[in-house]
Formats: structure tokens, C-alpha cells, sequence
């Protein structure tokens, strides 16, 4: 990441489901948009993008998915995927823990983001780092 | 024969003379011509060298973030109707791009046709429907459903060049016939026949001119005028009316009349509005009409071309009674050159000028925020691309945010000089809000006047801003094994500084209050407890931290520096805060998301940028402790203390500076307060920059904090730090970490065991 300060605390590591307290969403408020269908049809449009070879493109997709629902976890992951797609390691590292820091208490969106770290981790040649945190995750259920 | 020979001779100096005097014409002759060739060859290349460089010309447009229409958006019909009129779009039948129909509950909209980042939108129409505060469906014109539509973008400047011209530049085929045909009909008849002049014009002129009550008509035909526009020179000289003649004529000879009229079109000056020159009918339609050229109706057409014989003396604003009677003399000649019918006349004669007016006129001008445009993008582009190349750059600025920091800001500032008699219209305020996530910048605020382009505060001025900084020296500690209900001593400090001064800070209350949690320190930025909490860490590892969030390295490495003696600017404390409002991704304010050349195709990509700095855990516990600072702290005072948010006044000595740093779940806002001579306000944080913030939120629709849960959460006595319960201590929930000691309050009935149990910590009596 070019022009960036140098980095003081070190990248994310974590392993355990226990070690974050969870936030939990608040109740449906009457301004709260439901941004479901709209960030769907991003997601198909990113993937038709991904199939065409047009990364830019489909990473646009996303980013716009996530202006409209920032805190929405797995949209988060799937920019991650993207990256990792495009063999930029390091990048889909940072958006999956950007996924796992707001999955909350959401199973499935919590698995997802870390076998999608685990992956990563194995590209990275971290084999066995891989296959722990696949151990943990894989059949997690909440 | 003598006589003979005395003729001879006379006829032969004769002959020489003659001779002479022939040579003498010839070779000056010769010069001439050469001299006038020569000269010939510079006014054509000045000439066609100007036509051609203008031609291509183009500022870079920048546009702000489409509002994103889709079933489920909380928006209402009212809510985007701000948003048609703001891009210019016509109450009317929907016929056309560029209209609306508003009824109950519904609304019908022909969207303009609009080249995105990845895509070319046709226009076409959509019908939207209404439910409870949102949107319930949209369909196309067939009646199919649409899951997700963009509104066109508003575009909100351009990179005009520093001699100050401004413009759209359109394509002959974006050019509304009848504006041809009445720039011709008006301006220069005879402009499909004549060579660059026209003799027959200059005469009719002349003779329209002394017969009075007519339209006044100039003998210069388009392309001598065009010329003119080029060189701005306005001198009444013969040499300089050859020279326009001159090249008016090569420029004539070169290029074809279409090519002329439409330089015509893209250059003529049309108005000014500040240092900013409006050339051209697509920058004239956008300024006095806001809307494209294309949509305008005969009477905005002839308004426009009624306008450009004196921008000044015909100005629609300064001047509505001559504009209005010339643009009438301009519907006469539409009619009389059977441009439009006899109704079409009468009904146009009839409507009201209804020029635009205000600062956000025509390509509306956020100055603060395109600084911060230029800023992202000046390591890829030197300023000559930004004016010249055609760059179509796209932004992340929310125009309804910005509109609500905006409006937050002045009425805030009116109502804290009205309630504590400061002089009226002293105060000045910066605001940068960026979302939360992604780091990208909403809406920035440089300073009062927020379209005025003046000193940007919000990049520029660097100011002191005081216990803004104290959660730096918090987070070092939560980072060197100290947790929220760890205790640290409120006690006096005494240091003897290198140049023997001596330093001994206070409480903003004068007093002491001995052994305090950190969350209370924090809540209360209590002075004398977070430095003795620095000197404990250590000055050089809290300065080093914050570093490592601003990129920049304090200056102040003195103990003075725990409590904010360092000048930071509203973009850099935004940079912090926003690492602690993402729950620890530090992530460099943006203002780009992508640039196009002047044919659509990407030049570059500026996608999100994040960076895990803090440790999530730590974040979550920065967090807790800025939400405690506003339900219980120094921020308690804000109208929304208690709907989930988070935040840190700041104040620097002598009330010189008034800060707040805050956030929700999805937007961080950081405002400052203060005078530019940097005289003391009397403000404190909470009384001058958080009611800026409060008058924003209240335009804005919050979006509250997740609660904390989670085994590790702790209710704990504010005061003491205490482990207790509500039913016997002021409580705040903050988390803890695993293995920390903690003390109970007595006679609060706490289970020692079973919470010994649950958060693997020791737990012992008090």
C-alpha cells in the first residue's frame, strides 16, 4: 500500500473465535435502508465482471455493494475473494479480517471470512496455520 | 548632333533614374510581400495554433457519488426530488430527459442518458412507488422491475486553468439546432456564405444602428467575433481590427463552417462568477439554467444568446429588466426567421427569465472538497492534465451530507455567537466527515462560507487541538497491559523541563481526584491522571503511535504533548479517529474512486485502502470508552449522548481552539472552532464544536453503535472502577480482557465465582 505510514501495530492474527467480543445489531430502525436486493444484484454483476477478466470492474461492483451497506460483513469477504482471485494475498488478508471485525456474532459470515483467511494463509505458504484455522471454522455453526 | 547627343544624355540619366526608382519599388516591393507573407504565415499559425488547442481543451469534469435508488432505500419521494432539482431536472410531464412528474406516492422520472465508470446509461424512464419512508418498487417503462438504478451524478467542478476559463465542451450534434440558427439569425446572417467578413453585414449594421428601437446588431460576423474571444483584447485599434480580419478569414479558409460554428458555441464568454470566466453555451446552460444545453426551451436559448453582446450589461441577475427585453428582441428574430411558431413565440415572450441563482449554480463548487481531489490525485496527473485533458473524475462527496454539514454548521455557529454575544459573522468552523468502513470522504467544510474558495481549514490549518489527542495516550496503554477499569492516580504533577521551566498542569475543575479507572479518566479528560498515565508509558511511545496514525511525527515530544500541545489539521485527527470508528483499519481519507479519459476508458482505479493498525480488541475498548466519554463525559451535553455514538472534545489553552471528533456506525465527523487570528473564543470543545456536530446529526439519519456483548463485559462503578451493579453504582460496561485482576464493590451482591468463572480473571473483595 504505497503512501501509507509505516505500519506500528502488526497485521491481524488472530486464530480464535473467542478472542473479540461480539457486537450485536440493534433493531430494525424506520430510517435503516434494506439494501438486500440492490447489493444481490451488485454481487451477480461483479461476478459476470470477474468472468469477463475485468477485475477493476468487478472490485467496482463490490465497492459500490458496500457504500450501501458498509457494516454488511460478507460483502466485505467477497471483495477479499476478489483479491485473492487476483493473487493479491495481502489485500485479501486485510478485507477478510475487515469481515471477521464485523460478522458480529453471524456464523456463516464468520466461517466464510476465515476459511477465506485460511486460504490465503496456504497460498502464503502457512500451511499449517491454514489447516488450524480450517479445523476451527469449518463446520462452525456458531 | 550636339544637340542630339545632349538629348541622348538627358534621356539616358533619365532611364537610369527611372531605372533606379524601378529596382528601388521592386526589391521594397518584394519586401513587403516578403514582410507580409512572413507576418501572413505567424498570424496562421497563431490562429489556427489557438482554434486548434482550444478545440481539444477540455478542464477535467469531477462528478459526486449518484444517489442509488432501489426497492428498500429509505428515501422519499421529497428526499429525491431534492436530488432531481439539485441535477436540474424539470417538473413536467416526464417526457423528456431531464423531467419529472410527481404524484402521492409516486413518482416518474426520465433519466438522463449518462456515461458511468464501467457503463453508458441510455436515458429512459422509471416509475417509483412509495411505501412508509421508503421506496417500494421501480419499474421501467414496459412495467419490469428494477433492483438497483443510479440518479446521474452532480457534477460539482471542473480544473479550470489558472486564467480562469471554465467550460462544457459540446459536439456539434449536442448543440441544439435552434441555438445555430439563432446565433446566425441574430448575430450574423450572412455566416454560410460570407469568407471570415462580410461587407453587406457591417452595412445593414451600420444602418440598423442609427435607426434606433431595433436590435442592436455589431458588424462582426461569428468567426471575426470568435477570434476576438481567443485574444481578449478588447483595443479599438485599426491594426488590431485587420489582424481579427486577417484571421478570421485563414480560419475560414482552414475549417469548415461547422467546425467555426461550434468553436463559436464552446467559447464564447457568457459570464463570470468569481475568478471563475463561463465560456460557452454548455457552461451558460448549466450556469443560468442549471441543466444541459439540449434541454433548454426557446425562451433559455434566446436568454443565453440575448446575454453574450455584453455578459455584464445583459447579466440575468444584476441586470433582469435589459436581459428580459433583449431576450424578447431574440424571440422576435426567432419568429421572424420562422424558427419557432407563432405560439411557441407568445408563450415563451410570456414566461419569466428564471435564471438559477446562488453559489451552486451550474457545475456547483465545493472548493474545500475538490482541494482534496487534487490532493489524491496529484501524484498521477500534473495540473495541465487536469485543465486540458477531458478527465471525467469520480468522487465519493454525498451532496445531501454535505448540504446537512453544510447548513449544521452555519446555523450552529449563529446560534453560539447569538447565545454568548460574540460578534456575528467572526467565528470560524472546519468539518471533514468520512464514512466509518471505507474511509472515504462525505462532505468537507473548509470554513464558514462553505462555496467560497478561500483558505481551506480543513486541509491547512493546523491547529492545537487538546484532549482530541488524550485517546492516543489511552489506546498506547490499552496496548501496554492496562485495561478500562484499570486504576491510575489524578494527582498533581510537578516536572522540571530541560530549559528548567517548570510544568505543573491542572484539571479543567482545579482539583484532584485521586485513584480513577481509565475509563473515567478518559470520560472526564481529566489532565493530571492521563499524564501521569503517559509518563508511566513512556512520551516517546505514545508520540510513535501517533505517528503511526497520522504519518506524521509530533513535533512536541515534551509530557505537554500528552495532554494535545501538537497542531494537527481536521483531515489528520479524522485519520485517527477513523482508525478507532472501523474498529482498528486505518484507512487514508479518500476523495477518488475513479478517473476516465475524455473517451470513457478507465485511467485509474483508487480502490479501498485499509490496513489493520490497532488490534480489534483494543479498538472495540477505544470505542467503549469515547461512547462512555458521551453518555457520562465531557460529551454528555450532545442531543444524541445516548443514541449509540462515540466521540472526544477537545479544548487548547486559552480556549483558542474547540474540537470534536465523533462517530456513529457508519459516519465520522471531525469539527473545529476558532477565530483565524487564533484569539481566544471562550469555547470549550462541548460548547462550540459538538453543537456544530449535533446540528449536522440532526440533518442526518444516525445509525447507532452495535452493543457491546460478549462474555467479557464488565459492569463496572464509573467513580471507582469497581466491579458492581446498577442497583448500587453510577455502572458503565466496558470490556476486559482475559486474566485481569479486578475488585468488587461491597454490599453489591456480586458472585465472585460464577464471574471469576466467566471472565478468567481474578476477582477479589474490596
Amino acid at each position: 500500500m504505497p503512501g501509507l505510514p509505516p505500519v506500528q501495530a502488526p497485521e491481524q492474527d488472530r486464530t480464535s473465535p473467542s478472542a473479540t467480543p461480539g457486537r450485536e445489531r440493534q433493531p430494525t430502525e424506520a430510517r435503516t435502508p434494506d439494501t438486500g436486493s440492490a447489493t444481490l444484484a451488485l454481487l451477480r454483476q461483479s461476478e459476470r465482471a470477474t468472468r469477463a477478466g475485468e477485475h477493476s470492474e468487478a472490485v467496482g461492483y463490490i465497492e459500490r455493494a458496500i457504500r450501501l451497506n458498509p457494516l454488511q460483513a460478507d460483502l466485505w469477504t467477497e471483495l477479499a475473494s476478489l483479491h485473492l482471485r487476483n493473487d493479491d494475498l495481502e489485500n485479501a488478508l486485510r478485507f477478510a479480517n475487515k469481515a471477521v471485525s464485523l460478522a458480529g456474532r453471524r456464523a456463516d459470515w464468520l466461517r466464510d471470512a476465515w476459511l477465506l483467511i485460511a486460504d490465503a494463509k496456504q497460498r502464503q505458504g502457512h500451511t499449517a496455520q491454514a489447516r488450524e484455522i480450517r479445523k476451527r471454522w469449518r463446520s462452525y455453526r456458531g | 548632333m550636339v544637340k542630339r547627343t545632349r538629348k541622348n544624355r538627358r534621356r539616358s540619366v533619365f532611364r537610369a533614374i527611372a531605372g533606379f526608382f524601378l529596382k528601388l519599388t521592386f526589391y521594397a516591393g518584394l519586401l513587403v510581400s516578403a514582410v507580409a507573407v512572413g507576418y501572413l504565415i505567424y498570424l496562421d499559425r497563431t490562429i489556427t495554433g489557438t482554434f486548434e488547442g482550444r478545440r481539444w481543451s477540455v478542464p477535467a469534469a469531477v462528478y459526486a457519488e449518484p444517489l442509488e435508488l432501489y426497492p428498500g432505500a429509505a428515501l422519499t419521494a421529497s428526499d429525491i426530488v431534492t436530488e432531481l432539482l439539485r441535477l436540474g431536472y424539470q417538473s413536467r410531464s416526464a417526457s423528456q430527459p431531464g423531467t419529472y412528474q410527481r404524484s402521492t406516492n409516486h413518482l416518474r422520472i426520465h433519466l438522463r442518458s449518462f456515461q458511468f465508470m464501467e457503463r453508458t446509461r441510455s436515458a429512459e424512464k422509471i416509475d417509483i412507488t412509495f411505501g412508509s419512508y421508503r421506496i417500494k418498487a421501480i419499474e421501467d417503462s414496459s412495467g419490469r422491475g428494477i433492483v438497483l438504478i443510479r440518479l446521474d451524478p452532480a457534477m460539482i467542478g471542473s480544473f479550470f486553468p489558472s486564467h480562469g476559463e471554465d467550460r462544457i465542451v459540446l459536439a456539434p450534434e449536442q448543440v441544439p439546432d435552434l441555438l445555430e440558427q439563432t446565433l446566425k439569425a441574430v448575430e450574423d446572417q450572412n455566416f454560410d456564405h460570407h469568407i471570415g467578413f462580410d461587407l453587406r453585414g457591417i452595412a445593414r449594421a451600420f444602418w440598423v444602428n442609427i435607426t434606433s428601437g431595433e436590435l442592436k446588431q455589431g458588424g462582426s460576423t461569428l468567426t471575426q467575433q470568435l477570434v476576438k474571444s481567443y485574444f481578449l483584447d478588447n483595443r479599438r485599434t485599426l491594426a488590431r481590427k485587420l489582424n481579427e480580419l486577417a484571421m478570421a478569414v485563414i480560419l475560414e479558409a482552414r475549417f469548415s463552417k461547422v467546425d467555426l460554428l461550434n468553436a463559436y458555441v464552446n467559447e464564447i464568454y457568457i459570464g463570470q462568477d468569481g475568478n471563475r470566466a463561463v465560456h460557452g453555451f454548455g457552461l451558460g446552460a448549466q450556469f443560468f439554467y442549471n441543466k444541459p444545453l439540449i434541454e433548454l426551451n426557446p425562451a433559455e436559448i434566446a436568454t443565453l444568446v440575448a446575454i453574450i453582446r455584453g455578459p455584464s450589461y445583459y447579466n440575468p441577475q444584476r441586470n433582469p429588466k435589459r436581459a428580459l427585453a433583449r431576450r424578447n428582441l431574440v424571440l422576435d428574430k426567432m419568429l421572424a426567421n420562422q424558427l419557432i411558431d407563432g405560439i411557441t413565440h407568445k408563450r415563451n415572450k410570456n414566461s419569466t427569465l428564471n435564471v438559477v441563482s446562488g453559489n451552486r449554480r451550474g457545475g456547483a463548487y465545493y472548493p474545500a472538497f475538490m482541494d482534496l481531489v487534487r490532493r489524491d490525485l496529484g501524484h498521477l496527473f500534473d495540473e495541465d492534465d487536469l485543465r486540458t485533458n477531458g478527465l471525467r473524475i469520480f468522487t465519493t462527496l454525498r451532496p445531501r451530507t454535505q448540504d446537512a454539514v453544510e447548513s449544521g454548521l452555519s446555523t450552529a455557529l449563529a446560534a453560539i455567537e447569538r447565545n454568548r454575544n460574540l460578534p456575528p459573522g467572526g467565528l470560524q468552523a472546519a468539518v471533514v466527515m468520512t464514512n466509518t468502513q471505507t474511509g472515504e470522504l462525505l462532505a468537507v467544510a473548509g470554513g464558514r462560507k462553505a462555496g467560497f474558495d478561500g483558505f481551506n481549514r480543513a486541509i491547512n490549518a493546523r491547529r492545537p487541538v487538546g484532549s482530541l489527542l488524550k485517546p492516543m495516550v489511552y489506546l498506547t496503554a490499552l496496548e501496554n497491559g492496562y485495561h478500562l477499569a484499570s486504576i491510575i492516580q489524578d494527582e498533581s504533577v510537578l516536572l522540571t523541563m530541560p530549559n528548567s521551566d517548570v510544568w505543573a498542569p491542572m484539571n479543567f475543575d482545579k482539583r484532584t481526584h485521586g485513584p480513577v479507572p481509565l475509563v473515567r479518566a478518559l470520560g472526564d479528560s481529566l489532565n493530571l491522571a492521563t499524564v501521569n498515565l503517559g509518563l508511566a508509558i513512556g512520551v516517546d511511545t505514545v508520540a510513535r503511535r501517533i505517528e503511526s496514525l497520522t504519518g506524521r511525527a509530533p513535533k512536541n515530544r515534551y509530557p505537554s504533548l500528552l495532554l494535545g500541545a501538537e497542531s494537527l489539521t481536521p483531515v489528520e485527527v479524522a485519520a485517527i479517529y477513523g482508525t478507532f470508528a472501523s474498529g482498528g483499519f486505518y484507512m487514508p481519507p479518500k476523495a477518488v474512486i475513479a478517473v476516465l479519459d475524455e473517451r470513457g476508458s478507465p485511467v485509474s482505479h483508487h480502490p479501498f485502502q485499509l490496513e489493520q493498525r490497532i488490534k480489534p480488541e483494543i479498538a472495540q475498548a477505544m470505542t467503549r470508552a469515547l461512547e462512555v466519554v458521551m453518555q457520562t463525559g465531557t460529551g454528555r451535553t450532545s442531543r444524541y449522548a445516548s443514541s449509540g455514538i462515540a466521540g472526544k472534545t477537545g479544548t487548547s489553552d486559552d480556549f483558542r481552539d474547540s474540537w470534536f471528533a465523533g462517530f456513529d456506525a457508519t459516519t465520522l465527523t471531525v469539527a473545529w472552532v476558532g477565530y483565524d487570528d487564533n484569539s481566544p473564543t471562550g469555547l470549550t470543545g462541548s460548547a462550540g464544536a459538538l453543537k456544530i456536530w449535533d446540528a449536522i446529526m440532526a440533518n442526518l439519519d444516525l445509525v447507532p453503535l452495535a452493543e457491546l456483548s460478549g462474555a467479557n463485559m464488565v459492569e463496572i462503578e464509573y467513580t471507582t472502577g469497581l466491579v458492581a451493579n446498577a442497583g448500587c453504582a453510577q455502572i458503565v460496561s466496558v470490556p476486559i480482557p482475559e486474566g485481569s485482576v479486578l475488585r468488587s464493590k461491597p454490599g453489591c451482591g456480586i458472585n465472585l465465582r460464577s464471574l471469576s468463572n466467566r471472565l478468567r480473571s481474578w476477582l477479589q473483595n474490596d
